[in-house]
């Protein structure tokens, strides 16, 4: 995205260069004498100079931004590995007889469910 | 039956490890809850109701014949990563007047151990619920 925007800049100064060189030696009797068309030149190489510059901080600009993207996508997905963790002890049971059914760890079942069974046990 | 309750939405149901036998009860219960980090609790609950065998490797082989990480899961047994929540769960369990296993609180009363007793509790409120 940065590349073509910066080719774009570049395009459009030596556009503005040719137009402007353009109007300078083709004017025939409204033309400036010679000598004066360098100090001409000049003045338009140093704006499209300064015209590169900045298209140079765009497009800097742009890949920090860029980059800045890419680092909070990461930090998203950080977060959502830290989601798929929580999602992995909750779900929807898979297999046996209470396939189908929801569960959160160690529940089972709606969790609006008007009525809550609670069995203490041992498994030894 | 409690699980046709849980399947029509009128109950759901909840364990908690009671640790009445030391050191294999602790085993199995940390197991389940490290099973339970990988989505695996209730098949590692299940499991444990129907066998003796507490011992590491088993719980590994389990680990593996469900296709869990078992690097991540034998990690967790060797760090006792889940010993303050098993720990909490027979606090909670001893905090609700719990001295014998197994045992069934329906809402937070009526105790009952798991029998005729729990059947015909669990059908009254069932029919309350129903009327309600």
């Amino acid at each position: 995205m940065t590349r073509p925007l910066q080719l774009l800049a570049i395009a459009g100064v030596l556009l503005l260069i040719s137009v402007i060189s353009a109007c300078g030696s083709g004017g025939g009797a409204e033309s400036q004498p010679s000598a004066t068309e360098t100090p001409s030149s000049e003045r338009v190489y140093r704006q499209a100079s300064i015209m590169q510059q900045q298209a140079d901080r765009v497009s800097e600009q742009l890949d920090a931004e860029e980059e800045q993207d890419g680092s909070v996508s990461e930090h998203r997905d950080a977060e959502a590995s830290g989601e798929d963790a929580e999602v992995m002890a909750s779900g929807s049971i898979d297999f046996g007889h209470r396939i189908g059914l929801p569960f959160s760890r160690n529940v089972v079942g709606d969790p609006d469910a008007p009525v809550l069974f609670v069995e203490y046990s041992d498994y030894q | 039956m409690l699980d046709e309750l849980v399947r029509s939405g009128i109950a759901r149901f909840e364990y908690v490890h009671f640790l009445g036998h030391g050191g294999p009860s602790v085993f199995a219960a940390m197991s389940t809850e490290c099973a339970g980090d990988q989505g695996a609790w209730w098949s590692f609950h299940d499991h444990y109701m129907t066998t003796n065998d507490f011992t590491r490797d088993s719980a590994v082989a389990l680990a593996a014949s469900l296709e869990l990480d078992t690097e991540q899961f034998g990690q967790c047994l060797d760090e006792e990563a889940h010993l303050d929540t098993v720990n909490a769960s027979h606090q909670q369990a001893r905090e609700a007047g719990v001295s014998r296993t197994p045992t069934i609180h329906v809402n937070g009363e009526g105790a009952a151990t798991i029998g005729e007793a729990l059947i015909e509790q669990v059908l009254a409120l069932a029919n309350e619920l129903g009327e309600g």
